[in-house]
């Protein structure tokens, strides 16, 4: 297990890395960011300070060395478009991505996963038919248009819910709803099939055999078993919620991560491009992490391998 | 610490010594497009308590599908029953609902299921699966209840069974895996154990060994047993009687030593010729021609008559009556009467 | 895998049984798609980068205030909307396409190498492709969008790796499966050179799962697409774009709605009509895979 964990971890942080470098080498690949930040009008001193302020008249791998450094404590730098510490404007900004992710991830497994154990259960019958079609659905609509749509819905026309901005707690229940309609028809699908693979194994007969009840065969053998894969899945399904909020985020005028992330693109604001995304595949690697130690905790194929 | 079961008390033995009897049992399974499989189509056999009964056959003459039915317990989920009465005990399992039956398996009938690997839950210790086994019908707690998994491993002569109560099914050899359900079978000192292909995966060493346990276990206890299997070496080693079946019926049935000596059906006598041995001088293994029949589709008349050597034109069209063989057998062969 | 014959491609009774049981709406909506994309200079009853301020922001045809001409509406700058639906299904499929042709000839090829070769290069090939298929698809194609500059190849190059290591991800397993079956020995016995083998052998048995994956693909690339120009890193403006349209719409939403619930049907129609097929597909050539 220690082994197993070792190895994971080594490649979190390979990961992480390889981001950085991949990070630090396109930003100079795309042209003099002096360039960019300056008007044309700038003359040659102008550019000159500059280099010198932002530390880009050093060699290369002198550079290279300061921004792992810089990432290592957490210094971004300052944003170029509201000049505030990049660090401080992600400590804003993680906690209102993280909160949606994770109101979405509720969402979605408590609606999901029973929706496909019991289409597997059920097959053919209603029960199925509306998993599936709630897993067509999730596949082929458009995110930022359910966005849209739902804020017409329960803001415009029924003046339920608030559309825009998070400050009550009722702000969140259409974004994660908007955000979480993907990852639901996936965690269905795979749920269900997950299910029905489980449901024809031989142990399930045997467990019969053996006079447990109907109840606890499904609940103690099948689920646990049924699970594994959706666990991993639920990971993926952390890592897709936080791209998907790149788009919701906008619709709903959420201050995360994703509409950081948009206006600094826009805006050409490389310091908290850097900064984002940087952010963003640390949470990734350590989801993925996590992930691994729940998958080892549960399938004791893997850890004793 | 057997505490006993209160929903279902033993009742009194009834006057004969018969512990199962399968009278007309038909089992069907629903096919898409309205068409039927009839996988058991009217059996008859008889088990006495403490006898070793077999029921031999090759793969799809229903004898998996007979025994499972004993439990009501179906491989697929479109099969059911149509016919028949079972009567274990004295009472007619048929007609009891399910939740009684729950109460009957892995209890008072128990079940060694033919492949040990899939039928361990993967991601359960094998300690937590015997432990169940007994759980389920006699609640304890989990110190009696480990205690107990662990007599039943070290019954079936598992080394060390004290530290790998713990372990995965996974890290167990598959002959020890085969044990360890042999254990989940006789936790509960059931009176009927039926052993599906006991031997199917284990070497010609583990099945000898497997074979003796199970021996010397029903010797203790006393419970009768049935081997359903297609290796008739298993038979020769086993049974006091034996079942033949083919295409869904019994086609021959008898003391185990007659059968082997004398058999009577076509394809019994078939079946004994198959089987390779070291002293007859032949030069190529006897194979009985033409295929297996197709229970989709099946032929009036006997379902052996297509490759049967001695078919005569009645067996197209009328399946033989009963005709019975010494003290306890029958065959249903017209050539026999 | 599908149980098709050996070295043979899609046999007729299957080509018979998907038509049989063709979903027809799906087929239906997917033809006038394609019918849109391709006659769309001679279906659309109006330019669609036509301004006319006077007749901006007209409702629907059949809403109080619309006008028969215009049988959407228009938008701001009175553009037709039903005229920019027909061209915007022009980017869709166009880039779409794009992106699962170059995506797919090449995520099958590298899956093709990776999983007959099965060796060192498998490794490496694998490693790559999970690691791009790790990686969040619409954070990074803002990212580089914006260090390449918007437009019609930038999404493409930003796009293909990932419809790439899909591919190859997918083809890599069946090549794997494949080439430990017989008639593949048989071929490497018989003095077959690799590349016959691949060519002659692998690849026919690999067409079902090939058209599967990129009936599924083609879906899921218009959704990317769409999210892009929604956001405004898409395909530039004034080209009609459906997730543009749907972007232009938000500042009516609340009293001209019409502009950003059309093109979202659109989308909604054309990826849902796309997996629908693909399911169907899916039974009829490869009924190993769960289609659910």
């Amino acid at each position: 297990m220690i082994r197993y964990l070792g190895t994971r971890l080594l490649q979190a942080f390979a990961s992480i890395l390889g981001v950085a470098t991949a990070v630090f080498f396109l930003a100079r690949m795309t042209g003099d960011p002096i360039a960019l930040l300056l008007p044309d009008s700038a003359t040659t001193e102008m550019r000159d300070r500059l280099r010198a302020m932002l530390g880009l008249d050093k060699p290369l791998w002198q550079q290279y060395v300061d921004f792992l450094h810089n990432l290592v404590t957490f210094d971004f730098g300052t944003s170029l478009r509201t000049g505030r510490p990049v660090a401080e404007m992600l400590s804003q900004a993680l906690p209102a991505t993280a909160g949606l992710a994770a109101v979405s991830l509720i969402i979605i497994i408590l609606f999901a996963i029973p929706l496909g154990i019991l289409g597997a259960m059920h097959r053919g019958k209603l029960v199925d038919s509306f998993g599936r079609l709630i897993a067509l659905l999730g596949q082929s609509l458009p995110s930022f248009w359910l966005g849209i749509v739902l804020i017409l819905i329960f803001g415009v026309f029924l003046h339920w819910l608030p559309v825009a901005g998070s400050r009550y707690w009722t702000s969140y229940i259409l974004p994660a709803v908007t955000i979480g309609l993907v990852p639901v028809a996936g965690i269905v699908r795979l749920t269900r099939s997950s299910m029905l693979e489980v449901m024809k194994a031989d142990y399930l007969m045997m467990a019969a055999a053996k006079g447990v009840p109907r109840n606890r065969i499904v609940v103690k053998h099948a689920l646990r078993n049924a699970l594994i894969p959706v666990l991993t899945f639920t990971g993926l399904t952390l890592c897709y919620l936080l791209n998907g909020s790149v788009v919701v985020e906008n619709v709903f005028a959420w201050p995360g991560l994703g509409r950081m992330i948009l206006d600094s693109v826009t805006f050409r604001d490389f310091p908290t491009i850097t900064g984002v995304v940087m952010t963003i595949a640390f949470v990734y690697s350590l989801v993925n992490f996590l992930v691994d130690v729940l998958y080892g905790l549960i399938d004791p194929r893997i850890r004793y391998r | 610490m057997e505490a006993s079961n209160p929903v279902i008390a033993k009742p009194p033995a009834p006057p004969d010594d018969v512990l199962l009897e399968v009278k007309g049992l038909r089992v069907h399974i629903d096919l898409p497009g309205g068409r039927v499989a009839k996988a058991v189509d009217g059996v008859d056999f008889t088990i006495r308590r403490g006898e070793s009964v077999g029921l031999v056959g090759e793969s799809g003459s229903g004898k998996t599908m007979t025994c499972l039915s004993v439990m009501r317990l179906y491989a697929v989920p479109t099969a059911h029953v149509v016919a028949g009465e079972i009567w274990f005990d004295g009472e007619d399992l048929l007609k009891k609902p399910i939740a009684e039956m729950e109460h009957y398996r892995g209890n008072r009938i128990a079940m060694t299921p033919q492949d040990p690997l899939t039928s361990l839950n993967p991601v359960l210790s094998v300690g937590n699966q015997v432990a169940e086994a007994m759980t389920t019908h006699y609640p304890a707690s989990r110190e009696a209840a480990r205690t107990r998994a662990l007599e039943a491993l070290e019954a079936v002569r598992i080394p060390g069974a004290a530290h790998r109560l713990g372990q995965y099914p996974h890290q167990f050899s598959g002959g020890t895996r085969q044990r360890i359900v042999a254990a989940m079978g006789m936790i509960n000192k059931p009176q009927l154990m039926i052993a599906d292909e006991p031997t199917t995966a284990l070497d010609v060493i583990m099945q000898a060994q497997f074979l003796k346990l199970l021996r010397d276990m029903q010797a203790e206890s006393g419970m009768s047993m049935l081997w359903v299997t297609h290796d008739l070496g298993v038979v020769a080693q086993t049974c006091d009687h034996v079942n033949v079946m083919y295409a869904g019926r019994i086609v021959e049935s008898g003391d185990v030593r007659r059968i082997f000596k004398q058999p009577s059906h076509p394809y019994t006598v078939a079946l004994m010729e198959s089987v390779p041995t070291t002293h007859a001088k032949r030069e190529r293994l006897y194979q009985i021609k033409g295929q297996p029949a197709n229970v989709f589709n099946l032929p009036p008349g006997c379902p052996f008559y297509e490759r049967c050597p001695i078919h005569m034109d009645k067996c197209r069209t009328a399946y033989p009556d009963k005709t019975p063989i010494g003290k306890d057998g029958f065959v249903h062969c017209w050539a026999r009467q | 895998m599908a149980n098709i014959a050996i070295g043979g491609a899609v046999p007729r009774r299957k080509l018979k049984s998907f038509v049989a049981g063709l979903p027809i709406i799906p087929a239906l909506v997917l033809l006038i798609l394609v019918a849109c994309a391709l006659f769309a200079p001679w279906i659309a009853p109006h330019d669609p980068l036509a301004t006319d301020l006077t007749n901006a922001l007209k409702p629907p045809a059949f809403v109080s205030g619309g006008v028969p001409d215009y049988l959407l509406g228009t938008d701001k700058v009175g553009r037709d909307i039903l005229s920019r639906l027909i061209w915007g299904s022009r980017t869709s499929l166009s880039l779409a396409l794009s992106v699962l042709v170059i995506g797919g000839v090449v995520g099958t090829v590298l899956g093709l190498i990776s999983g007959y070769s099965a060796g060192k290069l498998d490794a490496v090939i694998q490693r790559i492709s999970e690691g791009i298929l790790s990686i969040p698809t619409i954070l990074v194609a803002l990212v580089f969008i914006f260090l390449l500059g918007q437009g019609f190849l930038s999404i493409i190059i930003v796009l293909s790796p990932f419809v790439i290591a899909r591919f190859a991800r997918m083809i890599r397993g069946e090549a794997l499966a494949l080439r430990t079956r017989p008639f593949v020995e048989l071929a490497r016995v018989a003095g077959a050179s690799q590349t016959r083998i691949v060519i002659r052998h692998l690849l026919p048995n690999l067409v079902a799962t090939i058209i599967v994956i990129a009936t599924l693909e083609i879906g899921q690339l218009v959704l990317v697409e769409a999210s892009l120009s929604f956001l405004g890193v898409g395909v530039p403006p004034p080209t009609p774009g459906w997730g543009l349209m749907i972007s232009e719409g938000r500042e009516y939403l609340t009293t001209k709605y019409w502009m950003s619930i059309f093109p979202g049907i659109a989308i909604l129609a054309t990826v849902m009509s796309f997996n629908l097929l693909g399911d169907r597909l899916t039974e009829v050539l490869d009924p190993g895979r769960d289609a659910s």
